[in-house]
């Protein structure tokens, strides 16, 4: 029952996962062995599929192997690339022709959105430090401007032009939207509040994003998910890896 | 448009062209709903909280496995429920106030009442949505409470505007704060597609109102006894029991009942401090 004083953080602390194995010593420390297992697991099956050149990976996975396996690594580090994705875009939009010719509504939503980009992949990042989640690649060039540094992704030829620059963004924010919804049941609850939180965010984004591009702001009264599976596939045309072990 | 009985199922199909819909079309589904309330004056309590939980969308793609299908939840599944209930008349009833107002005689901009077409819509639909959920769970819905808010927010755009953002980002700052207690995955997936939309309409809001549409990167969760605190003001009587946001209930409040607890009145601004937004 909830407990009237319960205050809660605006993310959670990294936990144990809630023990289910029929170890001895219930209630010790160590990582149930459900989740070592699972952890070990995607690692071998991943690095196989990523031998293979099957592409994007993990995404294909979640849907599976969430049945059994705890697969909370591969979610962050899909929402880690996800968040990071979004905030190469949205800085390399605030650089580009097409950028100049908005308004300067449309320029500060822009900014704003990519500054907030680039803080909720931060926040993940140190989600992934804390639960101690390896695999995924990191940004490369955290020290360079985003007019200086190669781009991890491969975005269409948008940024010369307003309108498919804002088209781009809706189309992104969006997928990434929807991505995280499809997630939902694949996160633990210990680390289901900071993912929902960034995409509560991300909502905000997109129905401001849609009214500036001419779209319903919210065409259906509930937002639909869409698997991993579905946004992952979606995602590669950008390079995007799925976010975990290559 | 997606229907309110359904819990979203997870796409496996090409989304190309689903979220298209120009703005007329949302106006058009809009105005079909508020068409009844055209000329109508403002409606008495017992007949806005009928059209209320009469207004229906199509549910032509209902998801016939769930309909009529008792689901396993949990008690504390079925609690979380009828709090997000509450919070859902409140909205409900708010927008449908508003419309009426608009209608009687106008005086929202016009891209707001544009949206707040599309809040009532929604938020009536999350109602019946909710509603049903509880009771494939085995549970019952709480009954709608009466509310009373500001009269500024139905004379006056920003007025508006202000307590609209302000009931939202409640709604979005509840379902968060709920979301990992909920135990069964497919009422977490049905929560979080309601919460998805609230998060929506506050970043619109607050865009049609001027100020930072987004002030945070992540969204703020709140407990349940700090929402029903936060909203007890606008609560002028209850059926229901008591939720003290600690499981434990009193029986029906009204609101001599609030001022014997000290709840007081809030007004505007107080609310929005509370609301950090």
């Amino acid at each position: 029952m909830p407990d009237m004083f319960e205050t809660l953080p605006t993310h959670d602390a990294a936990s144990s996962h809630d023990v289910t194995s029929t170890a001895p010593d219930n209630g010790a420390t160590l990582p149930s062995r459900r989740r070592l297992l699972g952890t070990a697991l995607i690692g071998g099956v991943a690095l196989a599929v990523g031998a293979a050149g099957m592409r994007p990976a993990n995404a294909d996975l979640i849907d599976t192997l969430d049945r059994f396996l705890d697969l909370d690594p591969i979610v962050i580090n899909f929402a880690f690339e996800l968040e990071e994705l979004q905030a190469d875009f949205f800085e390399r939009a605030t650089l580009s022709s097409g950028y100049s010719r908005m308004s300067e509504r449309e320029r500060n939503t822009f900014n704003l959105i990519a500054m907030q980009d680039r803080q909720q992949y931060n926040e993940l990042g140190k989600l992934r430090e804390r639960l101690g989640v390896k695999g995924g690649d990191t940004f490369e060039y955290p020290n360079a401007s985003a007019s200086r540094r190669p781009s991890r992704f491969n975005f269409p030829d948008v940024f010369d032009d307003r309108v498919k620059l804002l088209n781009e963004a809706v189309k992104i924010k969006e997928l990434a939207v929807k991505s995280y919804h499809g997630a939902v049941r694949h996160i633990d609850r210990s680390n289901l509040t900071l993912a929902a939180a960034i995409a509560g965010t991300d909502g905000r984004h997109l129905a401001v994003l849609r009214e500036l591009a001419g779209m319903d702001p919210v065409p259906s009264s509930f937002e639909m998910p869409v698997s991993p599976q579905i946004t992952g596939r979606k995602l590669g045309k950008y390079g995007f890896k799925g976010g975990g072990l290559r | 448009m997606s229907t309110p009985h359904e819990i979203p199922e997870i796409q496996s199909e090409d989304m190309k062209g689903e979220d298209s819909a120009p703005r007329r079309e949302m106006i058009r589904n809009a105005a079909l709903l508020g068409g009844a309330l055209l000329g109508s004056t403002l409606l008495t309590k017992s007949s806005r909280a009928d059209e209320m939980m009469t207004t229906k969308m199509d549910d032509s793609k209902m998801d016939k496995k769930m309909m009529g299908k008792m689901m396993k939840g949990s008690t504390r599944d079925i609690d979380i429920l009828n709090y997000a209930l509450k919070l859902e008349y409140l909205e409900a009833d708010f927008y449908t106030r508003v419309v009426d107002a608009q209608n009687a005689r106008p005086y929202l901009k016009p891209r707001v009442a544009e949206f707040a077409q599309v809040l009532k819509r929604d938020e009536v639909v999350h109602v019946e949505a909710v509603s049903d959920m509880i009771r494939k769970l085995g549970g019952t819905p709480i009954q709608m409470p009466t509310f009373q808010f500001p009269e500024e927010a139905f004379i006056a755009n920003n007025g508006f505007l202000r307590l609209s953002a302000d009931l939202e980002l409640t709604g979005v700052t509840a379902y968060l704060g709920q979301g990992k207690r909920v135990d069964n995955d497919d009422v977490l997936q049905f929560a979080a597609s309601i919460y998805g939309v609230e998060a929506r309409h506050v970043g619109l809001i607050r865009y049609l109102w001027g100020p930072l549409f987004a002030p945070m990167p992540i969204e703020t969760p709140r407990t349940m006894a700090q929402v029903l605190t936060k909203i007890a003001p606008m609560v002028v009587s209850d059926p229901n029991p008591v939720m003290m946001g600690n499981g434990n209930t009193m029986g029906p409040k009204t609101m001599s009942d609030s001022n014997m607890m000290g709840d007081g009145m809030m007004d505007n601004k107080m609310m929005m401090n509370n609301g950090k937004m």
